[in-house]
């Protein structure tokens, strides 16, 4: 029990100390430069190796900082944005880029959702042909509105099904 | 002590959990209903079992308990208390025992309700079995494969402390939230199930659990608001929706759980499209376990998802073997869940829901397979490819576009079939005052065409809203007599769920306003070169003077923070508005290093600044900065969808005479309008 006090005194001493000398230390280690406003540009279409799931503009670690050095290093070589970018994905692969192509290995993704939704909404049209065209037991068609407000079933009639 | 007798507790749950999934079906075979009673007792007993399990780590966690390994994970002796009850659920082991108290406190609350007085006893033994099955399914996870209790045999002298990013009142109350959110729709689950098991074909279980439904809709919808705010606040990355795995995870079973919510009411109103609710009932049901399982399984990368760990296969295995007994459950009684209605026309009410449904699973198939690409893209070609926001934005924001279009059309349509004369003239007003906006916008500088057509559609939408709610005012002005007031109050008391559904739309259309506000004149840039001290930069109509750096006392002790002083003043007079304070936090014991922003502007326009780097002692640094405009409108639009689940779902007690005779409508005596 004393063990554990003394103990417990001993890491908030040293916390102190670690704390006192903080503001200097911290100062010293961590500068980080930042990119320019081109390099940002072209960062921001990238992904980062370091932090999974943002872009390479909006992630603080070390390996993201090297590859905006090399973004700057290229820049300053005369290279266009594009050829930037072409750079790294001839270097890492499609995966490097935040917008994957719509062309090559990647085209299936960006047909997936057009694909679906169209399929989809043919699929519902099937749907209602079919059970437009169904034989239905001798139920009334007609809406039920029970529980409703009276006054607002009328006004659907009077608004909606009226010519 | 304590904790180990959680431990059992949560043993001892497991049991009660098998024993409950045997015994109800058994009783209901017998006949029995003493053993199906027992079932549901002991499906009742899973919360308290539950909860003194919660108990017994939060009694770790507080005590400082480092030989339990999990405390030594999540906490330090730093830690303060708030954070260190919260660190329950802040990592993988501890997250799934508290997803297990807010599964078994609905099992619970659906134990408890009077199910003679509801009227569905018959569904009862199965809605049991269900849920204490999947109940059983995350306590045997959490006892055998991600066990939160167990100890080290050398218990360090401090913990690691809670991830930093964790530490904000959003990522706090947002995975209770979605928890409760997915765990709510369990309960439809269960009486789906329930129903497909007793080959019923009426809607008894969707009206039993039509409450539930919402709450867990509720809770989903509150969970993603909060998962946004968090971002925005914590992440700095300028936004609020990053597209990332574990945002997106929620979202799809939303995309899928709101169109049941439509869908259901088909089924209640004409008997039609049973057979799809019980497919996107399912559905959302797949699609919860399916996201659980990739996140949880560290399978997919994402800001805050858990660390890797090996219960992804058996995951995985699980899902199968339950999917494919849905789906022959389902299977061998599609001859029950024929449909009582005849289709009359597709320019209907049921119609267009139908084609909104599709909609909306076409968007969530879209974010399903721009989140799952990545791993579909290995298993095939290699390579692991990453979908960034670009994609999401550009797939799935039309088709969302379309959606809130079509939130414009269908209150116009009826049920069973429409005039198209009278739903053109009810277009007539809104159609009006969307042009008259998109005018006033133009004139006023936008001049970008899709922007301006997306506010249009929004202000048509806004506007067809609305007007519903006026026609059914003055409908109960005339016919009842009441002054305004009275009249809608009464119109949202006596259709709570059509008006209440109406407020959920415009919090859409708010929302909407936000996105697109942001998203399209949204500007964000890094000052170029660094600022040196004293110097000025301006973004917009803003004009920032760097005024120094220095470092701050970080809050809990165990990070290093420093943070700029920038001054902001208008850029076209030179008034000065305030001042922003954006910092960094360096944590060595993590490794981490977290980038807050510091938000200021004014409502429609954010100004967001991030301090991105300093160079010689602060003698020069750089910012990003972002003005967001309008984005303030995506929080009102949800605190306002959120405004009309309550409508939806507050229960009214029965004051007015039902039924007021309809043909009293038309004389309106002299001084009943305008009162």
């Amino acid at each position: 029990m004393t063990f554990a006090k003394t103990l417990r005194a001993f890491i908030c001493a040293l916390l102190g100390v670690l704390l006192l000398g903080r503001s200097t230390a911290n100062v010293v280690y961590a500068q980080v430069p930042a990119p320019d406003e081109e390099t940002y540009r072209i960062a921001k279409q990238l992904n980062c190796p370091t932090c999974a799931g943002r872009n390479l503009a909006d992630c603080p670690t070390e390996t993201c900082a090297q590859w905006k050095a090399e973004i700057k290093a290229q820049l300053d070589q005369g290279k266009s944005a594009q050829e930037v970018l072409d750079y790294f994905q001839a270097r890492f692969g499609p995966t490097v880029l935040q917008e994957p192509p719509k062309s090559g290995t990647t085209a299936p993704l960006w047909a997936a959702p057009i694909g679906a939704a169209i399929v989809f909404l043919i699929g519902a049209g099937l749907v209602m042909w079919r059970t437009s065209q169904r034989n239905a037991p001798a139920a009334p068609s007609t809406p039920q509105s029970e529980g409703e407000d009276p006054f607002v079933a009328a006004l659907e009639r009077e608004v909606r099904q009226s010519e | 002590m304590f904790t180990d007798l959680g431990h059992l507790s949560v043993i001892f749950a497991l049991i009660a959990c098998l024993y409950a999934a045997v015994v109800s079906p058994l009783g209901a075979q017998r006949n029995d209903d003493r053993l199906v009673q027992s079932g549901r007792l002991a499906a009742l007993m899973t919360f308290p079992l539950v909860l003194i399990g919660c108990l017994g780590l939060w009694y770790a966690l507080l005590t400082h308990d480092f030989g339990v390994k999990y405390v030594a994970d999540v906490s330090s002796l730093a830690t303060p208390i708030f954070f260190r009850i919260t660190a329950l659920w802040g990592s993988q082991n501890g997250s799934i025992l508290f997803w297990c108290l807010i599964m078994s406190a609905f099992v619970a609350a659906a134990m408890v309700r009077d199910w003679d007085a509801a009227g569905d006893k018959p569904l009862l033994p199965y809605v049991t079995m269900t849920m204490a099955l999947v109940l059983g399914f995350f306590l045997f996870l959490e006892l055998f494969l991600a066990n939160a209790f167990l100890r080290s045999d050398f218990p360090p002298q401090d913990g690691r402390g809670l991830n930093p990013l964790l530490r904000h009142p959003g990522m706090i109350i947002h995975p209770p939230m979605l928890y409760a959110g997915y765990t709510g729709l369990l309960v439809p689950f269960a009486f789906c199930i329930a129903s497909l098991i007793t080959r019923r074909s009426d809607d008894l279980w969707l009206r039993s659990s039509r409450r539930w439904t919402l709450v867990g809709w509720a809770f989903l919808t509150a969970g993603l608001l909060l998962g946004g705010r968090w971002a925005h606040d914590v992440l700095g990355w300028g936004g609020y929706w990053g597209w990332d795995p574990s945002e997106n995870k929620p979202l799809i079973t939303w995309l899928i759980a709101t169109p049941f919510l439509h869908s259901a009411m088909i089924q209640e109103k004409r008997g039609m499209f049973k057979n799809w609710n019980v497919f996107l009932m399912m559905l959302t049901f797949a699609s919860m376990f399916f996201g659980t399982a990739f996140i949880r399984s560290g399978l997919l990368t994402s800001v805050h998802a858990f660390a890797a760990s090996d219960i992804g296969p058996f995951f995985m295995g699980a899902m199968i073997v339950i999917l494919a007994a849905c789906a022959m459950l389902w299977l061998t009684r599609l001859d029950v869940l024929r449909s009582e209605n005849k289709l009359d026309s597709a320019f209907s009410r049921e119609g267009i829901f139908l084609i909104q449904n599709v909609l909306f699973l076409s968007t969530s198939f879209t974010v399903f397979i721009g989140t799952i690409f990545p791993i579909l893209s290995e298993a095939i070609g290699g390579t692991k490819i990453t979908v960034g926001p670009p994609f999401f934005d550009q797939t799935a924001g039309p088709q969302m576009a379309a959606l809130v279009a079509l939130m414009g059309m269908a209150p116009l349509l009826a049920w069973g079939k429409s005039s198209g004369a009278a739903v053109s003239r009810q277009m007539i007003v809104p159609a009006a005052f969307a042009l008259v906006v998109m005018i006033a916008l133009f004139v006023g500088g936008a001049n970008q065409p899709i922007p301006l057509l997306l506010f249009g559609l929004c202000a048509y939408t806004l506007a067809q809203t609305v007007m519903e709610y006026v026609r059914g005012v003055r409908a109960r002005m005339r016919g009842g007599n009441e002054s305004m007031p009275v009249a809608l109050v009464r119109l949202a008391q006596k259709n709570q769920r059509r008006y209440g559904g109406y407020l959920v739309h415009l919090g859409v259309v708010l929302m909407a306003i936000g996105v697109i506000g942001k998203g399209f004149y949204g500007q964000d840039t890094i000052t170029t070169p660094a600022v040196k001290l004293n110097e000025s930069f301006t973004v917009g109509d803003y004009t920032f003077t760097y005024r120094g750096i220095r470092p701050v006392p970080c809050e809990f002790n165990d990070c290093q923070t420093m943070q700029a002083m920038l001054l902001i003043s208008s850029a076209s007079d030179g008034r000065v508005l305030g001042a922003a304070f954006p910092y960094r936090d360096y944590y060595p014991m993590q490794q981490h290093t977290a980038t807050i922003p510091d938000i200021s502007g004014t409502f429609n326009n954010e100004v967001y600044v991030i301090l991105a780097g300093w160079d010689n002692n602060g003698a020069t640094a750089s910012f990003q900065v972002f003005i967001n405009p309008l984005i303030n409108w995506i929080w009102v639009g949800g605190v306002v969808m959120i405004l009309g689940f309550f409508v939806c779902f507050w229960k009214v007690p029965e004051r007015e005479p039902a039924a007021a005779p309809i043909t009293a409508r038309r004389p309106a005596p002299a001084g009943a309008p305008a009162k």
